[in-house]
């Protein structure tokens, strides 16, 4: 796969994502059997991280792209993941509130990189134990290792792609 | 006495291989398998105590050597290999891992997580347990239900016959 030219940051500054509906999700990758093992579920638990989680926004990315390193690489032996920003956003631990936080860190390859971190200093570890559990659960398979996407994918998810800016661009003038 | 061990200075070596073989023919006469139990009966002040092993201490003798085996090769895979572990962890995670390889409670992995805090998973049927040991020594864990990607039980806990308790509540 070709490296997609949107990527490259160039002189483009980063995006508060909070202005954007939650209705964004983030693709998350997976290196198989260090991160991933077959046959088991993906994300595996003890592979994701509470704080510098690295994925990619969907309002600047399609799943797919996350696929490509620092390097623009292309890696299609890692399982893409994503995960709906409303899953993240709202979530409540019996101990208190505590919420995750995505922020867009572009990197020069890659506009659309974003870290994600549970918002907070001196979080109790039961709740980071249920928070990544919850992440676990709310996650969607967009493709498992190798898996390669169809002749229209890209087509498609570009089209998504220009819709969803638009969508943004749209409720950050209201 | 043996012609090689007819030089003086080997008398002294002769001598005691001797004497030794004698003692080692009596214990064997001691500890003759048809004769064991008489001779315990007899000789009960007796410091030897000889009994045949039964088939089931022979199993724990095989299981126990097993265990042994898997907690050495944890130490060394996981613990000797990790210097950025801290030293309350590695502590704690070699007398976690004893207790729950002798309760039978076999993790299916053992991985480095954030923190320099080790994460062990343990699965039964639809039950799977995250039992997490952190830098300073404290432990947690926490069990999903994986079909029904629910939360069964989230906790700290404070002891290790605590937390064998509720390991066996949920993968038993």
């Amino acid at each position: 796969m070709r490296f997609p030219r949107t990527l490259l940051k160039r002189n483009r500054t980063e995006i508060r994502i909070s202005l954007y509906a939650t209705k964004s999700q983030v693709f998350i990758r997976f290196k198989p059997e260090i991160q991933w093992t077959p046959g088991e579920d993906i994300p595996r638990y003890d592979q994701i991280r509470t704080e510098n989680q690295s994925c990619n926004w969907d309002l600047l990315s399609i799943p797919i792209w996350v696929r490509f390193d620092d390097s623009k690489n292309y890696k299609d032996d890692y399982a893409v993941v994503g995960i709906f920003l409303a899953h993240l956003l709202k979530k409540e631990s019996n101990e208190g509130n505590y919420f995750w936080k995505i922020e867009h860190k572009p990197l020069d390859n890659n506009y659309s990189h974003c870290d994600l971190s549970i918002d907070g200093s001196q979080i109790p570890k039961s709740v980071k134990r249920q928070m990544k559990l919850e992440l676990k659960h709310s996650q969607v398979i967009h493709f498992k290792p190798y898996e390669k996407p169809d002749f229209l994918y890209s087509l498609k998810e570009r089209f998504f792609l220009k819709f969803r800016k638009i969508q943004y661009y749209f409720n950050k003038s209201n | 006495m043996t012609p090689a061990l007819n030089h003086p200075d080997l008398h002294g070596l002769s001598q005691t291989l001797s004497n030794f073989t004698k003692s080692h023919k009596k214990l064997e006469t001691i500890v003759d398998p048809d004769q064991g139990n008489n001779f315990l009966k007899k000789n009960s002040t007796s410091t030897y105590k000889y009994k045949p092993a039964s088939i089931q201490e022979r199993n724990d003798a095989i299981s126990f050597s097993e265990s042994k085996q898997k907690i050495a090769e944890f130490k060394r895979a996981f613990l000797e290999r990790n210097d950025d572990i801290g030293i309350k962890c590695k502590n704690s995670a070699i007398h976690i891992y004893s207790d729950l390889i002798e309760n039978k409670l076999i993790p299916i992995r053992v991985s480095i997580i954030e923190d320099n805090s080790l994460c062990l998973t343990l699965a039964k049927s639809n039950v799977k347990v995250y039992l997490e040991i952190y830098d300073d020594g404290s432990m947690g864990f926490i069990a999903e239900n994986v079909s029904a990607k629910e939360i069964i039980d989230n906790r700290d806990v404070e002891s290790r016959p605590e937390l064998i308790d509720y390991l066996r509540r949920y993968l038993k």
